[in-house]
């Protein structure tokens, strides 16, 4: 602080001319943090009536007594300042927020508090902050911004939003938009958000119904009187370029058959009694050697380098006495990393919130908003054309004789060029329309000052429709003796799918809010009732074509069907109620309490029995940078806010599946033939529980926030613990299978976890350039207490496979020992490497014995990483401004991930199919002709061990996939107002932006996003997941763009 | 003020608009009146009791179970030698799936305690017929269990739940009363159920023909596992085995079920043309050979994938084939003649040549290279000599002397002056989706069926699952195993005689001799891989055994096909351990309830 007394004495030397009596003194005043000039800011001299504000640019005129007055500069959210006049000459005065900010407004359940009161644990970004990532999904555009929330970008694929999101590790949180539950924040406009705030505590029970993993607050742009008094016109464009990131490469047709032929060579079974034919001869090879077939590229023929993607976005914002108005309208194209230009996405968003000043009293509000998508894909399923690009066969054609009319026939009929081609296979066309109408009354009710009544009305509707069409078309095989084509027809007959389904919801909201300051008292308090009701209804079509026109009209009857998705979730209506009470009080803002409760029903469960749950919530706060004691030793001005924080309460999650409690049967429900047509079947439902009910979390949060030196230094620290108990789960111990039922599920699992947070921010300036740094990391672990299991047959096995009490994602595996370099050392190896060590060669891996029993088998795996998400997440925001120059960075990162690849990029020749040239690097024999099991044989060794050998396991095949990423960088360039009057535009601002820049990591081959092998519960593979790994890819982007306000 | 009034009553007024009640009626729950009090509702019962009838179809894998995907080839056939392919070894398919439909049980043990509630609501025929089908269900179930486990514990009833724990710890049955159960469990349905029944469905003969089927099953574990055996507490206790006394009573009761069939239904005999009859046997929807069947369609996404995967890429529109017939197999007809008397491979024009004067059933069950289906031929070749000198056995020693001339190809692009070295049908150095054996499976494949229509999902050839001929060989072999041979010569001429086979005679009528004409009129429907285990042979005929392919090579200096009769190339062996008979019990049930132990001998 003195330091920069010192530059401003620095700066504006003490004219002489000042010692005169009344001068004319003027100046102009900006923001500390980014150097942005402020408008109306009221400069008066002290003690007197003599005021002015500061005008459009910042700038204000005033005369004053003499040069020992003072001139005192307020303006809301800023420190007030005061200045002598002596010291200023025509001066640049920075104003400083007023703490990041105790006097902000953050949004928490069902109201609004000042950041200094808060109790909970809230963290908040706002549209500046969101913005500045530049990406297709708004989930991406928080990633490494909240502490505890952790985004994992599994692939950038236009239209899949397939992000994983978890908040402390409790889950995926419910997202409200604008009071409303269950909103897609995947698919709303950035430019739409005004701020998000996370609540991730318990103070989250307000929310009831499946807040127990805690609440993403999206609050929309809602328009407001503008400093000018006019309507801003505002039109942002974001052009950007992606890139793909680690897209692997098949090996050539010489090489492939090179390896096809070693693979052979090393299999026991079939070269022991007589050896095999090689796969491949000299006269499979020639014609390659001789130029006559070509390599086929299959990446190259498919995949694009770069794809195009641009977002334009026009809105309109302004208010006047009487009415606020905020209208937005964006569109967005992404395009996909296929060739052939048929996957892309696009994407309309609009928005209209209008706020009514009825009467002094009365105040309503209208929110319109709603989004539709599409998206463009060939028929085949995305991750099947990375696996064919990746496996097929190098020696297989593209074109049969390398006739581009003339698709080649290749292994499940998938020649990647064609599957990638709507015009052959056919495609699919996804679509998504979302509408949201809200309206709301506000009265203050007279006779009581600060009581308010609230009434809410919301309607939301959601529809899906899609459609695929299958075409049939040929391939050809190529007969090379007799030069002819051979067709085959394949996806015959041609056909088309329509699925539609949609569904409505409504939410009701009464309220009474009342609020109150007396003597340093405030209290504030709300009682509301809720009431939600989910309608959702589908069918979907099938029919064959006979003409080649692809809607459903033109099909014929022979093989139609039509269809209906009788899962709960699609079908059927779903009922909540809900009646939330809250109270928050401080006294001074020096001692915070507040408590809430929620009583929530559920249509999911028993009526009788288990509908309802009581869910309540209390908070406590202590600022003590407030008490005089805490003043008298560390200055206000150095310590600016010292609070400690703490919250327990219990939250409620309906998410078991419905109905549980009703017994009877379940219609339709399979089916036979009978007669040649189909009969529907009939089920008996698992055993009835009518006791199911809400699992319930019980949540405490400590925290701790620090301020110092106005925005030098502030440090904010959570610990947590959530203990869940009566997750459904099976009864699986007792019941033997010759009973034949099903039992139901009960509310009888636990678990435990337990994280930190801890946040560090710092702001300053140095003459014209500012700074802030921001920094965050989290952590957490998940135990299972009690997890129901079926008794294992021994004691070892029970051991093992108990899941009770330990973290949920502990990884077992072997621990990698190194590679047997020659026969010798394989025949002096006194341990079993499982199959008694007949069929190792050099090159093959062999693990630690780590139980000491002799022989590697699964009794050695013992827990060797953690699985999942990553343990420790971080963040790092870093901006600077310079005048008009501005430049922000986001560097984010994890460590303690662990991946392990599988399919394709662990396995060469995986199927029989092609390997990766990765794979390249291997053990074979020196002789290609030579016998692999003859302990004479001279080995060439590589990475991997020979074709045909077992692939790595163990910490061999788990990476570790820590890694630090550029994620954000953004250099911008506000143009100087003066210089755009002339065209009308109030400013303009243009910039350069990555995303996903750079990325630092010791993972090989993949990208640290991309995601593994992915386990379920109860540690089988969940291949539906992580999709063999073979997802869409993670993308680098490079952006171009311009925000421009008329 | 007014404006408020009429704000406040909109307000209220969306608010009661909401109004909705916390208890929602599911729309896809039944209750038990709704079930039971029609006839509608007690067809969908059938028809999810008929869904999951252990039916061994083209979709049943052996190591897998029931209802799996389209790969049609994890046959069980290819265990043991009928066909090789897919697996990896007998044990494979030898230890099961872990079958254990007592839910399935249940759900017809309910029916048949439901049923008589409601019986004013039905006839007593119908409520019989009903009735005699869910006890003819619950055989089907207990017979699936009875051939994996031997004794499984019997359950009768619907056991309630919650229970104490140690009544619902059931013991295993001894495996013979398991076998009397299954038996009394078909009289049962026999006298309940009418003569005819809907396609699909079952009527008192269907019983009946499962009933031979069953009883024959029972008849040879005793006879031939009494002496043929591992010991064990579980066998000790009689869970497996039973005594070698009880074999006759069951042998007779697999032949007066049998009998009941008589004049019911007969062999298919609809085409002059001996190929075409035997090969539309299991093509022809009416056949009136087909006692019990399973169909499949499209719009309920039942089809199978039969013509894509037994027949090679070439001949279909998607898929691939792993499963092929082998030599061996082929030889239970005849030893093929491709050898001269001087021992030199017999010289072709074609290799269709070779089929000349076979049994049409023989062609009909198995496609030979040279045959041609949907207009394209088996152009199978396994590679090029460019000359060829010496004998067969010569070439097939350690020390081959036209092997420097011999060209081999894992791809169909590969020439040898100008000439394809391998066939568009195999055999190919690389991979074994074209025949590793020279032939593939004709049976049940659709030749009417265009090209473009053999993908995967596409075919709805109707599985027969009990067929006249089957009923017949029941009755022949235990006829033969009680010596009443002129009852089992005139039964296998009958099947002889449409199969275009020479007569047997009443000196051919041994036990060999019947049992070798199962395995050739049964090939590939699913019946080899049970019975080589009921007769309790499979562990000497499956002890590190390899098979055998019948290999066309074009020798180019003549223009002329030579066949070698040699190891199939992947070289892969079979051997059947004698614990196999049993498959073992399933882990987990042995670890919710103890009383199942002891575990089947040496597992």
């Amino acid at each position: 602080m003195k330091k920069l007394k010192y530059l401003f004495i620095i700066f504006f030397l003490f004219p002489l001319s000042l010692l005169a009596q009344q001068t004319n003194i003027g100046g102009k005043v900006i923001d500390f943090t980014d150097g942005t000039t402020l408008p109306g800011v009221s400069v008066k001299i002290k003690n007197t009536t003599i005021g002015t504000v500061t005008d459009k640019d910042g700038k204000f005129q005033i005369s004053a007594p003499g040069p020992g007055a003072y001139i005192q500069l307020s303006y809301l959210g800023y420190v007030t300042q005061e200045i002598q006049v002596k010291d200023l000459k025509d001066g640049i005065i920075a104003l400083k927020t007023t703490n990041k900010s105790l006097e902000e407004v953050v949004v928490v359940g069902y109201g609004t508090q000042k950041r200094g009161n808060l109790t909970s644990a809230v963290s908040t970004v706002n549209n500046k902050e969101l913005t500045v990532t530049k990406n297709e999904n708004v989930y991406n555009m928080l990633t490494g911004k909240i502490p505890g929330l952790v985004i994992q970008q599994r692939s950038s694929e236009p239209g899949g939003f397939d992000d994983k999101i978890d908040l402390r590790g409790f889950g995926q949180p419910l997202i409200v938009i604008d009071g409303v539950p269950d909103g897609d924040l995947s698919r709303l406009d950035p430019n739409e958000i005004e701020n998000i705030s996370v609540i991730k505590d318990a103070s989250a029970a307000v929310y009831g119904v499946r807040a127990a993993n805690g609440v993403i607050i999206v609050t929309t742009k809602k328009g407001g009187k503008n400093k000018d008094g006019k309507f801003n016109f505002s039109y942002t464009v974001n052009n950007a370029w992606q890139q793909f990131l680690n897209l692997p490469n098949g090996v050539d047709a010489l090489d492939y058959m090179m390896l096809k032929n070693e693979q052979q060579k090393r299999d026991f079974n079939s070269n022991y009694f007589t050896q095999s034919a090689p796969a491949f001869s000299a006269a499979d090879m020639k014609p390659y050697q001789d130029g006559t077939l070509k390599t086929s590229n299959w990446s190259d023929a498919v995949f694009k380098k770069t794809a195009s993607e641009i977002q334009h976005n026009l809105s309109m914002n302004g208010g006047s006495d009487k009415v606020d108005y905020f209208f937005n309208f964006g569109y967005q194209k992404q395009d996909g990393v296929y060739k052939s230009g048929d996957l892309n996405y696009d994407k309309y968003n609009f928005r209209s919130n209008v706020t009514v000043r009825i009467t002094d009293r009365l105040r309503a509000q209208a929110l319109i908003s709603g989004n539709t998508d599409t998206k463009n894909q060939p028929s085949a399923a995305l991750w099947t054309i990375f696996k064919y690009t990746w496996n097929q066969l190098p020696t297989d054609q593209i074109y049969a004789n390398n006739n581009p009319d003339y698709l080649h026939v290749e292994p499940d009929n998938a020649n990647p060029v064609g599957l990638t081609n709507s015009k052959y296979g056919g495609f699919g066309v996804i679509g998504n329309k979302n509408f949201q109408g809200q309206l709301s009354l506000e009265y203050d009710i007279p006779g009581i000052s600060g009581l308010q009544a609230k009434g809410m009305f919301n309607y939301g509707y959601g529809m899906n429709d899609n459609r695929f069409v299958t075409n049939s078309y040929n391939l050809y095989n190529y007969d090379t003796q007799n030069q002819v084509y051979i067709p085959t027809l394949i996806n015959s007959p041609s056909n088309t799918t329509r699925q539609f389904l949609e569904r409505t919801k409504t939410l009701a909201q009464l309220s009474l809010s009342y609020n109150k300051s007396f003597g340093g008292h405030n209290i504030s308090a709300l009682l509301l009732y809720e009431e939600s009701d989910q309608n959702a209804d589908n069918f979907s079509g099938y029919k064959e074509l006979s003409l080649p026109v692809d809607y459903l009209f033109a099909g014929n009857s022979l093989n139609q069907s039509v269809g209906q998705d009788n899962g709960f979730n699609n079908l059927g209506e779903i009922v909540t109620k809900g009646i939330i009470g809250k109270v928050n009080y401080d006294y001074k803002g020096k001692y915070l309490a507040g408590f809430s409760f929620r009583r929530d029903g559920s249509s999911k469960f028993n009526p009788n029995v288990s509908q309802w749950g009581f869910f309540p919530a209390a908070s406590v706060g202590w600022r003590l940078s407030e008490e005089s004691f805490v003043k008298s030793l560390i200055s206000p001005d150095i310590l600016n806010n010292l609070k400690l924080r703490a919250t327990y309460g219990k939250t409620g999650d309906d998410g078991a599946t419905q109905f549980q409690y009703l017994s009877g049967y379940s219609y339709p429900s399979g089916g036979y033939l009978f007669n040649g047509s189909q009969v529907n079947g009939i089920s008996a439902l698992p055993y009835a529980n009518p006791n199911l009910t809400w699992t319930t979390s019980k949540t405490l949060d400590v925290g701790l926030d620090v301020d110092m030196w106005r925005g030098l230094l502030g440090v904010s620290a959570d610990y947590y613990v959530r203990n869940r108990t009566g997750l459904p789960a099976t009864r699986s111990t007792a019941i033997p299978g010759t009973v034949g039922i099903n039992l139901p599920q009960e509310n009888l699992n636990s678990d435990r976890t337990k994280g930190v947070e801890f946040v560090l921010t710092h702001r300053n300036r140095i003459g014209e350039v500012g700074y802030n740094i921001s920094a965050q990391i989290s952590s957490n672990r998940t135990m299972n207490v009690i997890v129901q299991q079926t008794r294992a047959g021994n004691s070892y096995d029970n051991w093992k496979n108990s899941l009770s009490n330990r973290y949920t994602n502990i990884w077992w595996g072997k621990t990698y020992g190194g590679q047997f370099q020659n026969y010798n050392q394989i025949y002096n190896y006194k341990i079993n490497t499982g199959g008694g060590n007949n069929n190792v060669i050099p090159g093959d891996y062999y693990y630690q014995d780590w139980n000491g029993d002799g022989v590697i088998d699964s009794k050695d795996e013992h827990p060797i990483a953690t699985k999942n998400l990553p343990l420790i997440n971080y963040g790092v925001t870093i901006g600077v401004n310079y005048k008009g120059f501005d430049m922000s960075m986001l560097l984010q990162g994890a460590t303690g991930v662990y991946v392990q690849y599988a399919e394709q990029l662990a396995e060469p020749l995986m199927y029989g199919r092609s390997a990766l040239t990765q794979f390249l690097s291997r053990w074979h024999t020196a002789d290609p002709t030579a016998d692999v099991f003859d302990p004479n044989t001279v080995f060439v060794p590589g990475n991997y061990p020979a074709m045909g050998s077992p692939i790595a396991e163990g910490t061999k095949a788990i990476q570790n996939a820590s890694y630090l990423r550029i994620k954000t960088l953004e250099f911008g360039y506000t143009i100087r107002k003066n210089l755009l009057k002339k065209l009308g535009i109030a400013s303009c601002r243009v910039y350069v932006n990555s995303y996903n820049l750079a990325t630092f990591t010791g993972l090989k081959g993949a990208d640290p996003e991309h995601p593994g092998i992915e386990y379920n519960a109860d540690g089988s593979q969940n291949f539906d997941a992580y999709l063999g790994g073979y997802k869409y890819p993670e993308n680098r982007t490079f952006n171009i763009g311009a925000n421009i306000t008329f | 003020m007014k404006r408020f009034k009429y704000i406040i009553t909109i307000t209220a007024g969306l608010i009661l608009a909401s109004c909705h009640k916390l208890a929602v009626t599911p729309l896809n729950i039944l209750s038990d009146n709704a079930v039971f009090s029609s006839a509608t509702g007690v067809t969908a019962y059938f028809a999810n009791i008929y869904s999951s009838l252990p039916i061994e179809d083209f979709k049943y894998e052996q190591n897998n179970g029931f209802n799996q995907d389209w790969q049609n080839f994890y046959h069980p056939g290819a265990l043991c030698g009928e066909l090789v392919g897919p697996y990896g070894s007998t044990y494979d398919g030898a230890g099961g799936f872990g079958y254990w439909p007592y839910d399935k049980i249940r759900t017809v043990n309910v029916l048949i305690e439901t049923l008589p509630k409601y019986a004013s609501s039905f006839t007593d025929v119908q409520k019989n017929q009903w009735l005699g089908e869910a006890y003819f269900c619950r055989a089907y179930f207990y017979f699936a269990l009875a051939k994996r486990y031997g004794g499984i514990p019997i359950i009768k009833t619907v056991q309630s739940y919650p229970a104490p724990i140690n009544e619902l710890q059931v013991h295993r049955d001894k495996e013979v009363d398991v076998w009397k159960f299954i038996e009394d469990d078909l009289d049962k349905a026999y006298q309940m159920m009418p003569e005819t029944s809907v396609r699909g469905r079952a009527n008192r003969y269907v019983a009946a023909a499962l009933e031979s089927r069953a009883m024959l099953y029972a008849a040879t574990i005793a006879k031939y596992g009494s002496a043929n055996f591992v010991a064990g507490d579980a066998r000790s206790a009689g869970f497996v085995g039973i005594d070698a006394s009880e074999a006759n009573a069951f042998f007779q009761k697999a032949i007066d079920a049998a009998k009941l069939l008589d004049g019911k239904y007969s062999l298919y005999q609809k085409s002059a043309d001996k190929v075409k009859n035997y090969t539309d046997v299991f093509l022809d929807q009416d056949s009136p050979e087909n006692i019990f069947v399973k169909d499949y369609s499209l719009p309920s996404n039942t089809a199978h994938s039969w013509d894509a995967t037994m027949s090679p890429r070439y001949m279909t529109a998607d898929g691939l084939s792993r499963a092929y017939p082998t030599m061996e197999f082929v030889e239970r007809f005849t030893s093929l003649l491709i050898t001269n008397a001087d021992g030199t491979p017999k010289r072709f024009t074609n290799t269709g040549d070779l089929m000349t004067g076979l049994e049409p059933r023989l062609l009909a069950t198995v496609y030979f290279p040279g045959a041609t289906l949907r207009g394209l031929t088996f152009d199978t070749q396994r590679g090029l000599y460019e000359h060829f000198t010496g004998t067969a056995a010569a070439e097939l020693s350690s020390n081959p002397p036209n092997q420097q001339f011999r060209h081999l190809s894992g791809s169909t692009d590969a020439l040898f002056n100008g000439k394809r070295i391998i066939g568009f049908t195999g055999v190919s150095t690389d991979g074994d989706d074209k025949t590793r054996t020279g032939f593939y499976v004709r049976k049940y494949i659709d030749y009417n069926k265009a090209q473009a229509d053999c993908g995967l999902y596409k075919s709805t050839t109707s599985w027969i699952d009990m067929r006249y001929a089957e009923v017949l060989l029941n009755r022949a072999e235990a006829d033969v195993e009680l010596g009443n041979t002129s009852d089992a010569l005139t039964t296998i001429n009958l099947i002889r005689t449409r199969a275009g086979a020479t007569l047997a005679t009443p000196g051919d009528i041994t036990v060999d001799y019947i049992r070798n004409e199962r395995c050739m009129e049964l090939a590939f429907e699913k019946h080899y891989w049970w019975d080589i285990r009921r007769w309790r042979i499979a562990d000497q005929i499956l002890d590190n055994t390899r098979y055998h392919a019948l290999l066309p090579y074009l020798v180019l200096d003549e223009n002329k096909y030579i066949f070698l009769r040699e190891n199939e190339p992947f070289q892969r062996s079979y051997t059947f351990e004698k614990k196999y008979y049993y498959e073992p019990l399933p882990g987990g049930e042995l670890n919710k309830n103890p009383n199942l132990y002891p575990n089947n001998p040496n597992y």
